[in-house]
């Protein structure tokens, strides 16, 4: 009668031939790595790039646009008088965009109001038509392809709380209209 | 349970990016979900592979949805697992913006 006292492992049931050994318990060390690297600096070549990577350069500029179409963006969203606008840069967090702009409107005819100014002067002076909600929503977003506009009621904002989530994202500054007049 | 697919009459199958209607069968107890409630869901993991137009076929462990709304809106606050890029172009973008990285 066979039985197993608990705890100990039978040895005989596993194969551990030599190749076996030499297959699964690879003895991968900094040696091994160097040597590949000498290899691969010896005798690789590229055989495959990725197309449409752009230089760093490049993609700074990118930015640039995105960010004056961002700050553009606020800036009518606070025509309206939409509450705590913040734009987020979150490219580094994020591969599918690269700027969001969170703001509160506090009924949906303003978020209505928000949302077709923005889209106005994205179509007229950059092009642009958003892919997003059509009908005011309590969470309306615009999707600009780089620049993703958020749109809450403070109920859905305090909800979600999306700046918690993209806490670690840089927070753009933008410039304050509510600037007191200069009285001489 | 998937009760029904919206957006396509006499639908057989559902793939990612459909809205389906669909009953709690088990929940997690003190969630403002229960058990035998209606709710609508989006399709956001399959275990069937999505081919996309370029070609790439992906394909997940599970099947996984979000729950949303009547509006589009999620019910709930964050997202858990891996999303496919499809459902931006579906205009889930809020679901997507939810999800980790």
């Amino acid at each position: 009668m066979n039985f197993n006292p608990r705890g100990s492992l039978l040895p005989s049931l596993y194969a551990y031939g030599k190749e076996a050994d030499d297959a699964f318990l690879s003895k991968v060390n900094e040696d091994t790595d160097e040597m590949f690297d000498d290899l691969m600096k010896k005798y690789g070549e590229v055989v495959f790039k990725k197309n449409g990577r752009k230089s760093p350069s490049a993609e700074l500029d990118d930015d640039a646009e995105s960010l004056s179409f961002a700050v553009e963006m606020a800036k009518v969203a606070s025509d309206v008088k939409a509450a705590d606008i913040r734009v987020l840069f979150v490219k580094p967090l994020v591969y599918w965009t690269r700027f969001f702009i969170i703001a509160t409107a506090f009924s949906r005819p303003q978020i209505d109001a928000i949302g077709s100014r923005i889209r106005d002067l994205a179509e007229k002076k950059y092009g642009k038509v958003p892919s997003g909600d059509a009908k005011p929503n309590s969470w309306t977003l615009l999707d600009f392809g780089d620049v993703v506009v958020h749109i809450f009621l403070p109920q859905q904002r305090a909800f979600y709380n999306l700046e918690e989530f993209y806490g670690n994202a840089t927070l753009i500054e933008l410039p304050s209209e509510t600037q007191p007049p200069f009285h001489t | 349970m998937c009760i029904r697919v919206i957006g396509a009459s006499n639908c057989r199958y559902a793939y990612i990016g459909d809205v389906i209607i669909a009953v709690i069968k088990e929940a997690v107890p003190n969630t403002p979900l229960e058990r035998s409630e209606i709710i609508r869901a989006v399709i956001v993991r399959t275990r069937k592979e999505l081919k996309h137009e370029n070609w790439m076929i992906i394909q997940y462990d599970d099947n996984a949805t979000v729950v949303i709304d009547q509006e589009g809106n999620p019910k709930g606050t964050r997202i858990f697992g891996a999303i496919a890029r499809k459902l931006r172009q579906l205009n889930f973008t809020k679901i997507v913006s939810l999800a980790p990285e």
